[in-house]
């Protein structure tokens, strides 16, 4: 008995010294690693190995989408960078769309930004004291739309690519009720009837319970209908937006007008973007809003067939007479926190990202339209016929100034939200007063 | 003698350096912090933090009815949850008494509160789906077409929907508890009462809910909590929605600080919250005179 106290002392002391070797060892089996890795990527030529005594440089890189993360894989991009960078390692980190920018607020708050920052327009503003300007960089210079969405003087995001919103139709059923694709709202908003009175097919699948995908309506309609990309901005100088005459509510009244048709099924809130989107795939919805980039969701589905699929761009405008007004989206502003460690090598990589030699292939596997001068991409048989309208007019949206996004915060303006809340059936006309109430309150401030 | 009591103190001082120093960086530096914060208009990425004294707290009541309306929600899961008390303790003494079966209807009755939060949210999410969803499909079948409702989407409706998952996951584990208290009570107790001529109904009055003072205590704490804070229910099932319909005050506080970068207004919001948990379980405890059997 006597013996036994030290001997357990001693397993005890064992077994935490073993314990603290644990993490110690297993750092040096990852530093092996690494080091392993960096031998089988050694390049041989001699330029290349003289590229290699440089220090070796993680640069991080964060995305929001599993489609980009898609492309990232079957392109290569990290193994593509290292061909001619060999020190660089770049390291993806997926993120959930919906909570990317509340990670990047957190990160940023304790100085963890990732090296290269991808944003989109309306958090460029948000974020403008904690990235780099990038007027020099030769991207930024190439660019067509990096300008136009300047942050005080200086250009601080380069976009990605660009984007139109369509209506995602099928084929079949439109031929089946003999309808053409419409020029004009009023054109539009027959045509849902005209599916809904055949009673085979929901008109137009909408995810309501995720809020989000009433975009292209309650988000880009003001926009469309003032023709103006930076109304937000715009709806800043004014009292009153929500006023019959003014673009934002005649906008709205024309969405009511598509909401109250009920024309989205029987419970559309009820829904959620997946289902919607299974029941477009699976042809018992006829029509769907959403962006370019549903074209590779479309692709990723099985059991459709793309062949009956077409997108027609979503007619806005009272008469064929006006201008038809469509929104195009600048989205995936390449940004630069100034936190990162390498901002040098951050900014090659965004120079190398829009080179011709990637961006073209990434582009064109991705199905969105270019943003560098004279690159152009082929957007595929899907498009055909989507941009022989007249008087077609190119919106550029913008995601509103300083002054907007002080009322925005202050009522908590959500144009999601109201569109729920449209599509619930909430009193539209008092809804547009209580607007004005809080909107005018919160200019005077 | 001194050594010995030296001895003492230097294995205290060094057991409770870790926890306290813990505490302090993970609780109380926090908590001081977001008190700070409660006081300035920081919108959570600039540098810049101006202090605006009580600004953040009036606007909070006066500016917007949202806020309103989400404290009315959080008041009526508190509400369903308090009714439910007195029927899961009666639950817990039928599981108590000798009946057959009793290991297996506890598993059951506990069972939903092991279950993953968002799992149960997602697959009464679909239960209520106007698109092949179970309910409505098992009032098809019965023949009550008339009562199919849009359960999550209707405004009157969508949050005793949601109130109903919520008893359903969180009921089992009060019942529990209440069978952990129910089993601490002396058998004797019972036994002289038997002698006395008690009845069940004074059994129940006199005897089991004295004894279990101490469950309700701490059941009725974690009421006020969890009704205040709820959270996952309604953030998967709707969002919040439709509108704010069914918003509650952790997700305006949520919305407040990541949509609209008011972390200032947030920060606040979170203080409120912490007041009228301290406030509500006070007024609670004075008014069922809770003071556990212990401590009389």
């Amino acid at each position: 008995m006597y013996n036994v106290r030290p001997r357990i002392t001693r397993i005890l002391s064992m077994i935490m010294i073993s314990a603290l070797m644990i993490p110690l060892v297993s750092g040096c089996t990852k530093g092996e690693k690494v080091a392993n890795n960096g031998k089988s990527t050694q390049p041989d030529t001699q330029q290349e190995q003289k590229e290699d005594k440089k220090d070796p440089v993680t640069l991080k890189f964060p995305i929001w989408s599993t489609i980009t993360e898609d492309l990232f894989t079957k392109l290569d991009l990290v193994n593509e960078y290292k061909k001619e960078h060999p020190n660089v390692t770049i390291e993806l980190e997926l993120l959930k769309d919906t909570e990317y920018e509340n990670t990047m607020k957190i990160r940023n708050s304790a100085n963890e930004l990732p090296d290269i920052l991808p944003l989109k327009s309306s958090w460029l503003i948000n974020f403008k004291d904690n990235i780099l300007p990038l007027d020099d960089l030769d991207a930024a210079k190439n660019n067509m739309f990096a300008a136009d969405f300047k942050v005080g003087d200086h250009i601080y995001g380069v976009p990605e690519s660009q984007f139109n919103e369509y209506v995602w139709y099928r084929k079949s059923i439109f031929k089946e009720y003999g309808l053409e694709i419409p020029k004009t709202w009023g054109e539009f908003v027959t045509a849902a009837k005209t599916i809904k009175d055949g009673g085979k097919y929901i008109p137009i699948a909408m995810g309501g319970k995720d809020a989000w995908p009433d975009y292209p309506f309650n988000e880009f309609m003001p926009s469309l209908e003032a023709g103006d990309g930076d109304y937000w901005s715009t709806m800043a100088t004014i009292d009153e937006p929500f006023t019959k005459g003014q673009a934002f509510y005649d906008a709205y009244a024309k969405i009511q007008e598509l909401y109250n048709a009920q024309v989205m099924g029987p419970d559309p809130l009820g829904v959620g973007f997946d289902q919607a989107k299974l029941m477009f795939g699976s042809n018992q919805a006829a029509m769907i809003a959403l962006g370019q980039w549903f074209g590779s969701d479309l692709k990723s589905m099985t059991d459709v067939d793309i062949n009956d699929v077409g997108a027609f761009l979503l007619p806005v405008r009272n008469s064929v007479d006006d201008p038809f007004n469509t929104i195009s989206m600048v989205d995936t502003f390449f940004t630069i926190p100034k936190t990162s460690k390498y901002p040098d090598e951050a900014k090659e990589f965004i120079n190398w990202f829009f080179s011709d030699a990637w961006y073209s292939k990434y582009l064109t596997e991705a199905q969105l339209q270019s943003t560098v001068k004279d690159v152009k991409i082929d957007l595929g048989t899907m498009f055909n016929g989507a941009f022989d309208v007249s008087n077609l007019n190119y919106v550029l949206n913008k995601g509103g100034n300083e002054d907007y996004k002080k009322i925005e915060s202050a009522i908590k303006f959500d144009v999601k939200k109201m569109g729920q809340d449209m599509m619930s059936g909430k009193d539209f006309n008092k809804m547009m007063q209580e607007m004005n109430k809080s909107w005018k309150n919160a200019r005077s401030k | 003698m001194k050594t010995i009591s030296k001895q003492k103190n230097i294995l205290l001082f060094s057991f409770l350096l870790i926890p306290i120093l813990l505490l302090l960086v993970f609780v109380l530096y926090p908590l001081i912090e977001l008190v700070r914060l409660s006081f300035t208009d920081w919108n959570g990425v600039e540098a810049q933090q101006v202090y605006i004294g009580f600004d953040n707290y009036i606007k909070m009541f006066t500016d917007s009815s949202d806020v309103w309306l989400s404290l009315r929600n959080n008041g009526i899961y508190f509400i369903f949850h308090s009714i439910m008390i007195p029927l899961e303790l009666m639950i817990a003494v039928l599981l108590d008494s000798k009946i057959r079966a009793s290991k297996f209807f506890k598993t059951i009755v506990f069972m939903p509160y092991i279950i993953n939060g968002v799992a149960i949210s997602y697959i009464f999410a679909f239960f209520y789906s106007p698109i092949n969803g179970g309910l409505n499909g098992i009032l098809e079948v019965l023949g009550l077409e008339s009562l199919i409702q849009n359960w999550l989407t209707n405004d009157s409706i969508v949050n005793i929907s949601l109130v109903f998952v919520s008893i359903w996951r969180f009921s089992g584990f009060h019942v529990i508890l209440f069978l952990a208290g129910l089993q601490s009570i002396p058998q004797d107790q019972f036994e002289a009462a038997e002698i006395d001529g008690a009845n069940s109904i004074q059994n129940f009055w006199y005897i089991i809910v004295p004894g279990v003072k101490k469950v309700l205590e701490v059941i009725l704490f974690l009421n006020v909590v969890g009704a205040l804070q709820v959270f996952d229910i309604p953030y998967i099932m709707t969002q919040g929605g439709p509108g704010h319909a069914s918003s509650t005050f952790i997700l305006y506080t949520l919305e407040t600080a990541f949509k609209f970068n008011s972390f200032g207004m947030a920060s606040a919001m979170g203080i409120t919250m912490l007041i009228l948990i301290l406030i509500l379980n006070g007024v609670q405890n004075r008014l069922f005179n809770l003071k556990g059997v212990g401590e009389e």
